[in-house]
């Protein structure tokens, strides 16, 4: 599929990295399991990410102008369709999760007798027109949207560091190894940007490798900071509330700017269009190379419908959707999209090299 | 294509407007609450609240009484979501808890109530976590029924006098937050402000901050004087004014002390926790009385300054002699520092933390900088 | 719906059956008979009275002036045109001889012109021109004697400046093309005219620096104009539509402006610029965001005065769209950002107000809206009595009343005063106020957010000739960013002159990243 529309590595991982910006801010209590180890889960979520994130790389470094997905029908075409199939599902996963995690925000902090339904439809309808227009709205987007929610972060943390307290933190001795590694392991599978970065390949120009160092060091930074954060200034209080990350917002306050955490937590959300739009968008490009392309914005539509039918099922109870989160499927599609496909696909490209050599040769 | 966009609009719009909410929610239909008060029942109501809200109207409600430019309800029940709940129906308004400025617990909320007391503000994500949390000496009520010769507030009061007392180190400044988290953490107690109606030097009445309210899982075990409170924030490092009255040479003195740090040690020595406990002040000589005017450049500094430091070491000695060896209560969370710096000395402690506090030892080393 | 459909496009069809064009009614060719080409003259005029054909006879031969009333110089046509060519004197009178000396040397005090074709003739005579038709000679001949009314050149309305120049655009294009090119003496500026609707023949004038322009832009310009399906081109902002992007947004991504100063400004930077014949605004493509923001006294202070103005405006943007909206969002959803001290104020006031906010918010806005355009439409005469009763009933008798909140009538202050500021983005922010009022009062910050972010991110994907509409800031230009919010200054600007397509991102610049 020819792609005219590209953007800067820059824009795309601006983007990437607000996608990882709202997995954060929407960090829910359960996923943490007992502040004891929050940070050594994030520790452990950065390495994890780097050491995952390996394979994508190396697809990048061999071919940066083709996605996953054509280099996969390259091979084989039937490698391919499974290949986008899986992506595709992929995707929709987490965009449930992005839409699950926006609806559970907002019913926390707007009050009870808003329609939250009517919230996730017209997140998921907003995002759907956002994907419409393409990626470079996105991208160029991304840029200027970075700036508030850095600034957003800066002001949480400088306002904060005189509450920071020390003591809130426990020994790692404290926390039991194998529950901090497998929290770790599911901070990473949770939020899934690297996946979309072998898919986006067409989307970038002039894609490196070190991009994507840069965005894996940057996210590991952002997770360890910002746990350390709700560690060192609530302590166990960060697990009380479902959403810590909002609750440490809500203590900020600098001079006169206090009770800021209303505009903050808005701030915050431009990220979760950001990225619902970005995985409509992956989803509508995936299915094109899939089936093939179209002139209306069918795929988009379908895509706006799944994503709707499994919010509002996933996300209809808080225990549903911890459920959903917590299940294996999660870390089992990233890990799979993460590193079985880039791996088979290099194996693949390698072996069909190979057998042409051979079929040149004879 | 244009049929479709428009079926689209009024789509979105009927789905806008059957979400519209506005008239429960806006700011004229909710009760404003600036301070609760929570006392004990006896009988069935286990919790009695006195709420103060903002008066934004003339009440004519014979339930309630006005203050000023505040309103305050009196409501009960089992719990405390039960007895707020309750102010819906007298007040026909949603109660709107983010401007609370302070939760005040009366004397008589010890134990296990205390901490069933404050779930509902914990848990309630309208609730702020940064509400500051005081004890009255005697009855919450009292305290917030208490009115002021000016018209204001009580609890706007309340919670300028904990300000401006933990500003001069002499009041604690506890919010709802760390309260959860420090009774989260194993055998520590927190600290809370204590309030109490008194008279000033003027004959009128205000609601000051006497001291500081020690919690235990086993409810109040001892109440700090405002010098301990200071002494107190010095050794946790909290401290940012205070204000110091010492005699030098048979002669008072006054000393602002401007900055204060403290750094902790925690050791095992003998089986037995071990504290290095480092005070430095940073302080100003604003008064020293003699009969005959003293030259400043002749004022024996470093005398007064040595003095002063005596003076803060005995009372932190004190005060960690009553709080660890007698009252047996970790106000100063040094099972926390035993935890990140001895684990394994923590753990074997762990059973009976408390005991291993009262027999441990330290070195307290407290200096003081004249600066001017 | 599927008759309605039906029903629809039935009605579409109606009201857009072709029409044949003017174009076709006329026949091609001047007749050597100079009474066949008053037949068809009249015939196309009909009872026009103002369509003057004067016949006389030059050294004896059958000739014609063809003229309308009130379009040409009096005194020119006499002394240029009639006296000259009716003094022409041959022995043996032939009419192709009389045609030759009118043209060549009898009438060289105006601009003549030969043409063979009638439809350019009309063309011609309808922009005030004098034919003359010589019977036996199938062309006529044309002078240039326009003499109508116009408008003199005023200081612009819309776009003051406290250091610019005081002239703006007049409502003759070759006027405003003189007041251009005394601002950029340069051969390489160029003015190309082409005429836009079927019955007005509007003519267009597309000006650009041939060195800097790019000639793709140029040609699309030129070639979305000349497609450009129209029957009158009212003003400029008829032209409009056809060189925007085709993506919907609220924004335009064509430039408007009233002055010289800043056309010659903006064409030096390889724009290319459209002066629409009778109207004093002219067009501007490729047209960026930031540009709304920008005014020519920023080129004129100092830079960090620049700095502060440009802020101010972008503040005052926001404001105006977002203030409303976010106060009703606050008061019925997010009553927690009001400080302590505030809230008893805000909430004493809205008390008595029998409106939600949401519906308070409406409609005082749509009064300010009407009372807004009252004051732009009415004359002049009852502008005090506009005044009085805008202020005294909205400001003062329905808070009394009760009607609306104290507060309220802040916040709508406040954003008229700011979009006064932002003049070029009045029409958009009045929509969008509007449109997150709404979000606000349905679904509080978060209505807004989403609204907001879509509306950028429709910005951002908005290219305004190959342009993107969000450049300098996003794709982020170092070059161009001396001059988006802060304005670096003359000394370090003014030498290397910039070239808007080069701007990264644009498509003339090849996308490098």
């Amino acid at each position: 599929m020819e792609t005219k529309a590209k953007i800067t590595p820059f824009q795309f991982y601006s983007m990437l990295y607000l996608c990882r910006i709202f997995s954060l801010a929407a960090f829910m209590s359960f996923e943490g399991e007992g502040s004891a180890g929050l940070v050594s889960r994030g520790i452990i979520s950065g390495i994890y990410l780097i050491i995952t994130s390996v394979p994508t790389i190396l697809l990048i470094k061999k071919d940066n102008q083709s996605s996953v997905l054509t280099r996969a029908t390259r091979i084989s075409p039937l490698f391919g369709k499974i290949v986008c199939v899986i992506y595709l599902f992929d995707f929709l996963v987490y965009g449930i999760i992005t839409a699950g995690r926006f609806n559970f925000l907002v019913s926390a902090v707007m009050p009870t007798q808003s329609n939250m339904v009517v919230a996730v439809l017209l997140l998921i309808a907003a995002s759907a027109y956002c994907a419409y227009r393409g990626i470079e709205g996105l991208g160029r987007a991304s840029v200027l949207f970075l700036i508030p929610v850095l600034l957003s972060f800066a002001f949480v943390f400088i306002s904060l560091f005189k509450r920071f307290d020390a003591l809130n933190f426990e020994p790692f001795q404290w926390s039991n190894a194998s529950g901090a590694v497998k929290g770790g392991i599911y901070f990473t599978s949770v939020t899934g940007e690297i996946l979309a970065v072998a898919v986006s390949v067409p989307f970038v120009k002039k894609q490196k490798s070190r991009h994507i160092i840069i965005l894996t060091v940057l996210s590991a930074v952002a997770v360890i900071a910002t746990l350390a954060m709700l560690t060192g200034v609530l302590g166990n209080f960060s697990l009380t509330r479902l959403f810590g990350v909002y609750t440490l917002s809500s203590v900020a306050e600098w001079g006169l700017a206090e009770r800021a955490d209303a505009v903050i937590i808005c701030i915050w959300m431009v990220c979760a269009v950001i990225k619902l739009s970005f995985l409509l968008f992956l989803w509508d490009y995936t299915l094109s190379c899939l089936v093939g392309k179209v002139k209306t914005a069918l795929y988009l539509t379908l895509g706006v419908f799944a994503a709707a039918a499994g919010t509002l099922t996933l996300s209809s109870e808080i225990t549903v959707f911890e459920d959903f989160l917590l299940s294996p499927v999660v870390y089992a599609i990233y890990i799979v999209t993460a590193v079985v496909l880039p791996v088979s696909v290099l194996a693949g490209e390698k072996i069909s090299k190979k057998t042409q050599k051979r079929k040149w040769a004879s | 294509m244009k049929i479709k966009a428009v079926i689209s609009l009024l789509l979105m719009l009927s789905l806008c407007l059957s979400s519209c909410s506005y008239n429960e929610t806006e700011l004229k239909n909710r009760l404003i609450i600036e301070g609760i008060g929570i006392d004990c029942g006896s009988g069935e109501d286990i919790y009695i609240l006195t709420v103060q809200t903002l008066l934004t109207v003339q009440s004519e409600d014979s339930e309630s009484s006005a203050e000023g430019s505040a309103v305050n309800y009196t409501v009960s029940g089992n719990t405390v979501d039960e007895a707020l709940s309750s102010l819906r129906e007298i007040t026909g308004k949603n109660p709107l808890y983010s401007q609370n400025r302070v939760i005040v617990m009366g004397s008589d909320v010890t134990g296990g109530k205390f901490t069933d007391a404050l779930d509902f503000f914990a848990k309630n994500s309208e609730s702020r976590a940064d509400v500051y949390v005081a004890a009255a000496s005697g009855k919450a009520a009292d305290i917030l029924a208490f009115s002021d010769e000016n018209g204001e507030i009580t609890s706007e009061l309340i919670e300028q006098a904990i300000e401006e007392g933990h500003k001069n180190s002499f009041s604690v400044d506890t919010e709802l937050y760390n309260i959860v988290n420090l009774n989260s953490e194993k055998n520590t107690a927190f600290t809370i402000p204590l309030l109490e109606i008194s008279e000033d030097g003027s004959g009128s009445k205000r609601v000051k901050v006497t001291g500081t309210y020690v919690y235990t899982e086993n409810g109040n075990t001892d109440n700090l004087s405002k010098d301990e409170t200071m002494f107190f924030l010095m050794v946790t490092g909290n401290a940012e004014k205070g204000t110091v009255s010492i005699t030098s040479d048979g002669i008072s003195a006054g000393l602002d002390i401007t900055k204060c740090s403290s750094k902790i040690k925690v050791k095992t020595a003998d089986g037995k926790p071990y504290f290095e406990i480092t005070v430095k002040c940073t302080a100003n000589v604003t008064e020293y009385e003699d009969s005959i005017f003293t030259d400043y450049t002749k004022l024996n500094t470093d005398k007064i300054a040595e003095d002063a430091a005596n003076y803060i070491r005995d009372g932190i000695n004190e005060l960690l002699t009553r709080q660890l060896k007698e009252e047996k209560c970790d106000i100063f969370r040094f099972g926390k520092y035993l935890m990140r710096e001895d684990f394994e000395a923590y753990i074997s402690f762990s059973e009976n933390q408390s005991e291993a506090l009262a027999e441990a030892a330290w070195d307290l080393n407290v200096s003081v900088k004249i600066k001017n | 719906m599927f008759s309605l459909k039906k029903l629809l496009k039935k009605s579409e069809m109606h009201l857009s059956d072709p029409v044949s064009s003017e174009a076709d009614e006329i026949p091609c060719g001047i007749n050597p008979s100079i009474a066949e080409n008053i037949t068809v003259l009249r015939c196309l005029f009909g009872e026009s009275f103002d369509l003057i054909i004067k016949e006389t006879r030059i050294s004896g031969v059958k000739a014609a002036f063809v003229v309308l009333d009130g379009m040409y110089d009096n005194l020119l046509v006499s002394q240029a045109v009639v006296n000259p060519v009716l003094k022409i004197r041959i022995e043996s009178p032939d009419p192709q001889k009389i045609f030759k000396l009118a043209a060549e040397y009898k009438a060289t005090e105006c601009d003549s012109q030969e043409v063979s074709d009638m439809s350019d003739a009309v063309d011609r005579l309808l922009s005030g021109c004098i034919l003359l038709f010589v019977d036996g000679v199938n062309k006529c001949l044309i002078f240039s004697v326009q003499g109508y009314p116009k408008k003199s050149i005023d200081p612009p309305e819309s776009e003051t400046q406290e250091q610019g120049s005081h002239e703006g655009f007049a409502d003759m294009y070759k006027d405003n093309v003189t007041l251009v090119r005394r601002r950029l003496k340069s051969p390489y500026i160029r003015f190309e005219t082409l005429t836009a609707g079927e019955t007005s023949n509007t003519t267009l004038c597309v000006c650009y620096h041939s060195k800097r322009a790019d000639p793709k832009i140029v040609s699309s310009v030129k070639s979305k104009l000349q497609t450009a399906s129209l029957d009158i081109v009212p003003g400029a902002g008829a032209i409009r539509p056809f060189l925007e992007s085709k993506r919907p947004s609220f924004f335009t991504s064509v430039g408007t402006t009233e002055r010289p100063d800043v056309f010659a400004a903006k064409l030096s930077e390889g724009r290319v610029g459209i002066i629409v014949d009778g109207t004093p605004y002219a067009l501007i493509v490729p047209y960026l965001f930031i540009e709304n923001f920008h005014s020519l006294d920023d080129y004129l202070s100092r830079p960090y005065y620049t700095l502060m103005s440009r802020i101010l405006k972008i503040i005052c943007f926001f404001t105006a769209v977002l203030l409303p909206g976010a106060y009703v969002a606050a008061g019925t959803y997010h009553q927690e950002i009001f400080p302590p001290d505030v809230i008893s104020g805000i909430a004493s006031s809205l008390q008595n107000t029998p409106f939600p906010l949401v519906i308070e918010a409406l409609v005082i806005h749509l009064i300010y809206e009407i009372v807004r355009e009252a004051g732009l439409r009415m004359p002049k005469s009852m502008g005090h009595a506009v005044s009085i009763v805008g202020a005294l009933v909205i400001g003062d008798a329905a808070v009394t009343a009760g009607l609306i909140s104290a507060p309220m009538l802040i916040v709508v202050a406040l954003t008229a005063i700011c979009t006064a500021v932002i003049f070029p983005l009045q029409q958009p922010a009045s929509v969008l106020r509007l449109i997150f009022i709404f979000a606000g009062g349905f679904f509080g910050f978060y209505g807004i957010i989403l609204g907001f972010s879509v509306i950028v991110i429709n910005l951002c994907s908005v290219s305004s000739f190959g342009v993107p509409f969000t450049s300098p800031v996003s794709p982020f230009d170092v070059y161009g960013s001396r001059d988006s919010i802060i304005f670096a200054g003359w000394r370090k600007t003014g030498s290397r002159f910039m070239q808007i397509q080069k701007l990264r991102g644009s498509d003339a610049n090849g996308n490098k990243s």
